[in-house]
């Protein structure tokens, strides 16, 4: 086992199922609702510590537990959560009757956290509070150097207990090398037969579900006008593929969701593209691995976002000894069509329609600039729709049926967000977008 | 668990159903051997061999479903969209699929190219055929099942249930 590797996961995942108890408990006794902030898992020495928490004024509440399961839990009250909690309970008179308060909230708020860790685990875990009487305690260092914290400090889950003004407190957990080796070789309750360890099932499928929700969020997020979707499929035949704004936007998107550290994507041929991942974050994620994770974002982009149906077919992994995961993505023809054409594309079409022409005629009776009809043949000889040989110009039979789609398919004007690419707007209304579903009630899915 | 029988995921808070009515909230763990369903009467254990992913299908408030044949009985999974793709995915690496189409994931259906091509107007099948890709019987097949579903006319025209499928499924 690789204790290093394991360490950050099982913090997370013990600090995680603990700390969303111990936060119920706190709001169950104040009768006020307590959110917890994100965990921050992170080296702490006793300085920053009391950095991190602002040592004055503070009360802290420390509890160790043991048997099969060890660890160390400790609370810091800031005066004014120490005083909000104290009004709750029982208005207390002095600062010592608020400290033995707050000593009474900790060790509930621990029992609930190392009760839903011993559910979790279905193993007996006894809470303590350890002996610091005979140490000279004067500051969070003395206090983390009594706790056995050296000076380089340890691995620390954090959150905050708080209101929306203030914080009621702050939940620190570690456990030391010993107590990561001890948790790893707990079996889990559950399996009929025989019982899993919990280092097997580590954060496996957890990190999956992480990078899921990132998808998620940018595919409800991102909105793709028809004007760029045209852009991209015509850019792939006029060679400036490379600068493509949707091109781009999609490499992004797949590296923030943690798809993998470099994302790029190519025009291979007519509506068949190719998608590399190096670092390839997802194919080791789950035992069996996880690629078909990097196939759905994509597709569900291109459908639910361009409305482009799609196959996706890995045909590299890195899992497999490959350098990079590499997809081939084949778009639906009729799709893309329902956005290629332009107003210049139909013009020429129409002339087309009638027979051969050569390219000077076609110039002339089209009443466009040169460049431009160079530039509307040059897309549709590269999808089939004309055929040229030197100065001559004839349309395909694809070609004429598509013209028949395209009069019907060439959409009307469209109101486009110049900023629809922008990565940090898209992150912006992520979080608002989260923001604002906190806020609503949550409901079991089958009741909506 | 068999000695050599190696956990890959485990899944909380799903909901399985076999008739889409019933929803039991269940653990699903994936093995290298089985999946095993936790419900309130404890775990049941079924071969990977006899469990196949036909689809994921979206549903209302953020939710998704994965369609599965396990013992031949039609089962439903459903949750939170990003938790059943997840398990979708990682899924698909162990177990076999339904689809036609060994090592690829088809975002995409015949039926709603069709029903495309004749939204735009492009109505015989000769001509349906090169814009979508199909085989020509697939295409016939698809025509008449429209028909007899009163989705188009017998001359191909889209009839108001079919516009209102092309609308409601954001089709166009």
């Amino acid at each position: 086992m690789n204790l290093s590797s394991f360490a950050k996961d099982a913090l997370r995942e013990v600090g995680n199922i603990g700390s969303s108890h111990s936060a119920s408990s706190l709001s169950d006794m104040l009768s006020a609702k307590v959110s917890i902030t994100p965990p921050v898992i992170d080296v702490i020495a006793g300085k920053d510590m009391a950095e991190k928490v602002g040592e004055e004024g503070v009360i802290v509440s420390v509890y160790t537990f043991g048997d099969a399961i060890t660890g160390t839990l400790l609370f810091f009250f800031p005066i004014k959560g120490a005083l909000k909690v104290g009004q709750c309970i029982g208005n207390p008179g002095s600062v010592s009757e608020l400290d033995g308060m707050l000593q009474e909230v900790g060790r509930k708020m621990a029992g609930s956290f190392v009760k839903a860790i011993s559910d979790f685990f279905g193993v007996k875990v006894k809470i303590s509070s350890p002996d610091l009487s005979a140490g000279r305690i004067r500051s969070i260092p003395d206090l983390l150097a009594a706790l056995g914290v050296n000076k380089e400090g340890v691995l620390f889950f954090s959150t905050s207990l708080q209101d929306s003004d203030f914080t009621y407190c702050h939940l620190y957990f570690y456990l030391n090398e010993e107590d990561i080796r001890r948790i790893m070789n707990v079996e889990l309750q559950g399996f009929e037969e025989e019982p899993l360890n919990f280092s097997e099932l580590l954060g496996s499928f957890e990190k999956l579900f992480e990078v899921e929700e990132r998808v998620n969020d940018f595919l409800e997020s991102i909105t793709v006008p028809v004007a760029a979707r045209r852009a991209f499929l015509r850019s792939s035949a006029t060679g400036v593929f490379e600068d493509d704004r949707l091109r781009l936007l999609i490499e992004n998107m797949l590296m923030r969701a943690g798809i993998g550290e470099k994302v790029s994507l190519q025009s291979k041929a007519p509506l068949t593209y190719r998608l590399r991942v190096e670092g390839c974050h997802v194919c080791a994620m789950v035992p069996g691995g996880a690629c078909h994770t990097t196939s759905t974002a994509v597709g569900r982009f291109f459908m639910e976002n361009l409305k482009i149906g799609v196959t996706i077919r890995e045909v590299e992994c890195r899992n497999a000894g490959g350098a990079a995961c590499v997809y081939e993505i084949t778009l639906e023809q009729i799709d893309a069509f329902s956005v290629l054409p332009t107003a210049s594309d139909i013009v020429l079409l129409n002339l087309l329609e009638k027979g051969t022409m050569q390219l000077q005629e076609i110039v002339q009776k089209s009443d466009l600039p040169k460049e431009e009809v160079n530039e509307a043949l040059k897309v549709l000889e590269y999808y089939g729709i004309v055929q040229r040989a030197a100065t001559e110009v004839k349309m395909t039979p694809l070609g004429e049926v598509f013209l028949t789609f395209a009069r019907n398919a060439y959409p009307a004007k469209e109101e486009v967000q110049e900023d629809w690419d922008d990565m940090a707007k898209i992150e912006e209304r992520i979080k608002s977008r989260k923001e604002s579903m906190q806020e609503s009630e949550e409901k079991p899915p089958w009741e909506i | 668990m068999a000695e050599q029988e190696k956990l890959l995921f485990k899944v909380e808070n799903v909901y399985f159903s076999t008739n889409f009515k019933d929803w039991k909230k269940i653990v699903l763990a994936s093995t290298d051997l089985n999946v095993w369903i936790k419900t309130d009467k404890g775990w049941k254990k079924i071969p990977n061999e006899h469990v196949s992913i036909s689809e994921i299908k979206d549903a209302a408030g953020g939710n998704s479903i994965l369609v599965m044949v396990i013992d031949n009985t039609k089962t439903f999974i459903g949750g939170k969209k990003p938790k059943v793709y997840s398990l979708y995915n990682a899924l698909m690496s162990v177990l076999p699929t339904a689809s036609d189409t060994v090592g690829a994931i088809k975002f995409t259906d015949a039926k709603r190219l069709v029903l495309k091509a004749l939204y735009h107007g492009v109505r015989r099948p000769e001509n349906i055929m090169p814009l979508v890709k199909r085989d020509y019987d697939e295409i016939v097949s698809i025509l008449e099942e429209f028909k007899r579903e009163g989705i188009c006319t017998e001359a191909g025209i889209l009839t108001e249930k079919g516009k209102l499928i092309m609308m409601e499924e954001g089709y166009k």
